[in-house]
């Protein structure tokens, strides 16, 4: 019973401490984030299997841990509100060609970081840019303007697919 | 809906229904790792003490033992023995089966034994007043795996021996 309490604590400490740094560390690391990353299973294995080295606790920690990715991830796919709050939502660094510098701040992304998302999809003006949006995986996407006379011809097939799936 | 320069979100992904649908191997799969995490909320996997006691014509022994120890772990042995008769007994002496003790490691005893022998660990508890007990204590770190089977023995001068089995059961 132990073990399962223990397990659960620190996948739940380990957890917060994750989303409440950002989507920006589950995107790329910096070293600062990697040694954060690499240290917190030095500090918390101890907390993790006591002084109990036996094959049972381990099973018994590893079946807590699948157990509750298994429920986490059950919750966040039933109840949106669960995956807002879990997963956290998308952030919009781009709208219409104009930089949101509020929201780049407070996800801690730069300009530079923004354009060179956008080269990476042969953009190299912010006018060129509709959405460019930090997802909660942390990496940010970045939808063009639509060509002139493009936009209706994809809105048609959006809708056709919709019929017909539905 | 038309590409506007004026919309404050991106287009929003189509309404969808949420449901879960789990299937019949992942099911499976998770059930077994969730009978493993409620066993051991029920204490099933845990480390369990059991308890053992026999007695006659007025002595008496009781015996704390490990019942479920998981590898390298450990629990005491405890061993109380009282004279509950009306006279005193002398020359009391428990032997512990020492195939049992075999299965543990750095086993140490309070009071020390007198003598260990091929079968069993001797310790003498000497003369026992009556309404007396002694205690005999060790900590038993298991060392190999499956049920041990394990006993003692207790005699005393002009009496049969009283003996008192259990076993324990190291999980890997």
């Amino acid at each position: 019973m132990e073990t399962v309490l223990r397990v659960a604590a620190i996948y739940l400490l380990v957890f917060a401490g994750l989303r409440v740094m950002g989507k920006r560390e589950f995107g790329q690391l910096s070293p600062l984030e990697l040694v954060t990353l690499l240290m917190i299973p030095e500090i918390v294995s101890q907390a993790l299997t006591g002084d109990d080295y036996s094959i049972t606790n381990a099973a018994i920690g590893v079946a807590t841990l699948l157990v509750l990715v298994f429920a986490t991830s059950l919750l966040m796919h039933r109840f949106k509100a669960a995956e807002r709050i879990i997963a956290g939502e998308p952030a919009i660094l781009v709208r219409h060609g104009r930089l949101l510098e509020d929201t780049m701040n407070a996800a801690r992304v730069t300009a530079d970081e923004v354009f060179e998302e956008m080269h990476k999809v042969g953009l190299t003006r912010l006018e060129e840019v509709d959405w460019a949006i930090l997802e909660p995986d942390g990496r940010i996407a970045v939808v063009a303007v639509p060509p002139p006379g493009d936009e209706p011809r994809r809105t048609m097939r959006a809708e056709d697919e919709r019929v017909v799936g539905g | 809906m038309a590409h506007s320069r004026t919309a404050t979100e991106p287009p929003q992904p189509p309404p969808f229904q949420r449901r879960i649908v789990i299937s019949g191997v992942q099911a499976v799969g998770v059930g077994a790792l969730l009978a493993v995490v409620l066993a051991a909320l029920a204490g099933v996997l845990g480390l369990r003490p059991g308890h053992a006691a026999a007695s006659d014509g007025g002595l008496e022994v009781q015996a704390e033992f490990p019942r479920i120890l998981r590898f390298r772990t450990s629990l005491p042995l405890a061993i109380r023995v009282r004279n509950a008769g009306p006279v005193a007994l002398s020359r009391v002496e428990l032997r512990l089966d020492r195939a049992y003790l075999h299965g543990f490691q750095d086993v140490r005893f309070t009071p020390e034994p007198a003598a260990i022998t091929e079968r069993d660990v001797r310790i003498v508890l000497g003369d026992l007043p009556a309404g007396e007990t002694r205690e005999v204590v060790a900590s038993l770190a298991a060392r190999v795996r499956g049920e041990l089977p394990g006993g003692l023995q207790l005699l005393a001068h002009a009496r049969g021996p009283l003996e008192l089995r259990w076993s324990t059961i190291v999980l890997p």
